[in-house]
């Protein structure tokens, strides 16, 4: 999809980025990171809109100092903010900027009708976009953004303002993106958006990349959380337990979230099951969610 | 309007086209430019008003058609007699009208196109202000920039919408009247006479079209409020001209004279005009009372100090547009 070496961007005195090196793969790619992280900055900078100070950088396979053109031909963008031109109909919106990326009128036209069908626009296409509402203005930025049909899109805070209803909707038409075969990197610094859409994430902060790789590999098991789904006399597993100095963090209808006093010391829960009478129907290791993982690397940002 | 159900089954559909070379980008933007601005029912109130000084043009040339048709014939005579008797005016020249057609001509479009400055004035203080202004307002800006949009094409684009509106205010409907005025006069003799005179129409046209276009854009690309373009924009044009009449009034005639006329937006740009024009020389070539013309007509500047002074606007403006929207360019995602 992209990659970067030792990219920089200085603004004067201020670093918004710091020696970014990366190779991202296609997919749904998150970007997180606090504010100030230097998310923009990097999106700006691959679109070819800011030259960065040092190092290189290639977007699909494009140079961003020498082929900015050619890297906007193929990439869709959608702004953080509604970036709408007042005046136009939705239609009229979409078919510009179609007309913008280099699409003839009637190509443009067309397919501007397709995608405002696709973000499930086709009813307001004819209303002015000032009367749109905040849902919609996300949508049909994301509309513009695919007029051209590109093979990526950088989208910025695309849930920003939405309604739970609205959330779904645009994570439903990202992740739909993803499975036909258009890269995706999306900027958020909402978790679970991105934990829901993404397969892989970048993790940035104080403009430096602080950790990146696959969701999946990233959210480890806890080497001394544990869940217990257990039947039986909870009160007496509970004493068992304690007995064991094992604690008990959370009970609900028989699931017990535990705390092992070590590592490798599983036996003591299937001790105090046997020993309480019940039956153990599981015990699993809790996972590290992403929510942990991003403020880890952010902690250990601010110790370094 | 409910949002779209959150269940509902989204199928993304690949485009098989071509991109072209973006070599009509201007141009898509140029038109959607002008349809934005001819929303606004002031614009087109203004544009439509346009048609009046036309069809004012049109009756004066046939007047004067009617004249070079009158002029020798008895009915001619008498209707001279007639004017010395009631009015008190000789009007015997009147039967060689023909002969300096294209000076009378061009005295009468010089003076449309005076009339038509106070229609630059307003319909660029409607539609110039909004260019950029309003793409701040809305950071519409990362729209552009992120798809295969040069600043310069950007510039370039929104010059040209201001450009076609200063256009149709004046050397188009100039350009029409010229071209009734030479078919009612009649034949090949009198478009042959005056063929000139329309290259002087659209120079003249294009000069305010470029001037007044490059120095809006600026103010425009200055502020993300319309209104206080507008009003700096009537600032750069009217203040001048405030300014030389009170310098006017205050200095003696001699120590004012070349200098003055430079000050003013409009009369630097009357001056080009008048240069394009060839009017000093049609009006001494001509009979017509040259030096009360003259007086009346002409500013007592050089017009290349007049070009000068407009080059240097236009190119500051040009400049300072550009560079602002090369640093919005590069903050577009940013913004």
């Amino acid at each position: 999809m992209f990659s970067c070496n030792n990219l920089c961007k200085r603004y004067g005195r201020v670093t918004a980025l710091v020696d970014v090196t990366l190779a991202v793969e296609p997919g749904v790619v998150g970007l997180l990171g606090p504010n100030g992280a230097g998310k923009s900055t990097l999106i700006s900078v691959l679109l070819g809109q800011t030259r960065a100070t040092v190092g290189k950088a290639s977007v699909l396979k494009l140079d961003i100092s020498r082929q900015q053109r050619s890297i906007r031909r193929r990439v869709g963008f959608v702004p953080e903010n509604d970036c709408l031109i007042p005046g136009m109909t939705g239609t009229g919106y979409v078919y510009y900027t179609g007309r913008l990326a280099g699409m003839s009128h009637a190509d443009s036209m067309q397919r501007a009708h397709e995608v405002l069908d696709y973000v499930a626009l086709e009813e307001a296409r004819y209303r002015p976009t000032e009367g749109y509402y905040a849902g919609m203005k996300q949508r049909l930025k994301l509309a513009q953004a695919l007029v051209h049909d590109p093979d990526l899109i950088f989208l910025d805070e695309p849930t920003n303002g939405m309604d739970p209803q609205g959330r779904q909707t645009m994570l439903s038409l990202i992740s739909d993106l993803g499975n036909a075969g258009i890269s995706v990197l999306l900027s958020s610094h909402l978790l679970p958006d991105v934990q829901r859409v993404c397969e892989r994430v970048i993790i940035m902060a104080g403009g430096q990349v602080l950790t990146s790789g696959r969701i999946d590999e990233m959210s480890k098991p806890h080497p001394t959380l544990y869940t217990v789904d257990f039947a039986g006399d909870v009160a007496a597993l509970r004493q068992q337990l304690a007995e064991r100095k094992v604690s008990v963090l959370e009970h609900s209808n028989g699931r017990l979230s535990i705390e092992l006093p070590g590592e490798n010391s599983q036996t003591a829960v299937l001790e105090a099951v046997r020993a309480s009478g019940g039956k153990l129907h599981g015990l699993h290791p809790r996972r590290s969610s992403l929510e942990e993982t991003f403020m880890a690397a952010i902690q250990r940002q601010h110790q370094t | 309007m409910t949002d779209a159900p959150a269940n509902r089954v989204h199928r993304y559909q690949r485009w098989d086209g071509e991109l072209n070379k973006n070599r009509w980008t201007w141009l898509a933007m140029v038109v959607a430019g002008v349809r934005l601005a001819l929303k606004d029912r002031k614009t087109r109130s203004l544009v439509t008003t346009i048609t009046m000084v036309v069809l004012g043009a049109c009756i004066v040339l046939y007047v004067l058609s009617l004249l070079e048709l009158l002029a020798g014939t008895e009915q001619g005579k008498a209707i001279a007699e007639f004017v010395h008797a009631f009015l008190g005016v000789d009007v015997s020249e009147v039967s060689r009208i023909a002969e300096f057609r294209e000076s009378l001509w061009r005295v009468f479009f010089l003076l449309i196109i005076k009339i038509e400055m106070f229609w630059v004035l307003l319909i660029v203080a409607l539609v110039g202000p909004r260019l950029i202004a309003s793409d701040l307002k809305h950071c519409a800006l990362p729209i552009y920039f992120a798809k295969p949009v040069t600043p310069l094409t950007y510039v370039t684009s929104k010059w040209l919408v201001v450009a076609v509106f200063i256009a149709l205010v004046t050397f188009i409907p100039n350009l029409l009247s010229l071209i009734v005025g030479v078919l009612i006069t009649g034949g090949l003799h009198t478009w042959a006479q005056t063929a000139s005179l329309g290259l002087d129409l659209v120079l003249s046209g294009l000069s305010v079209c470029l001037v007044g276009g490059a120095i809006v854009l600026a103010l425009s690309s200055l502020s993300s409020d319309h209104r206080y373009v507008a009003v700096a924009w009537l600032a750069v044009c009217l203040l001048p001209v405030f300014g030389q009449t009170i310098l006017n009034n205050l200095l003696p005639p001699e120590s004012t004279t070349g200098w003055l006329g430079c000050v003013s937006l409009r009369d630097n740009i009357m001056t080009v005009t008048d240069w394009l024009f060839g009017m000093r020389e049609a009006l001494e070539s001509s009979d017509l009372p040259a030096e009360a013309f003259t007086n009346a007509l002409l500013k007592p500047v050089k017009p290349i100090c007049a070009a000068t002074v407009l080059a240097a606007w236009t190119l500051a403006a040009l400049v300072l547009s550009y560079r602002r929207v090369v640093k919005f360019s590069q903050t577009a995602a940013n913004v």
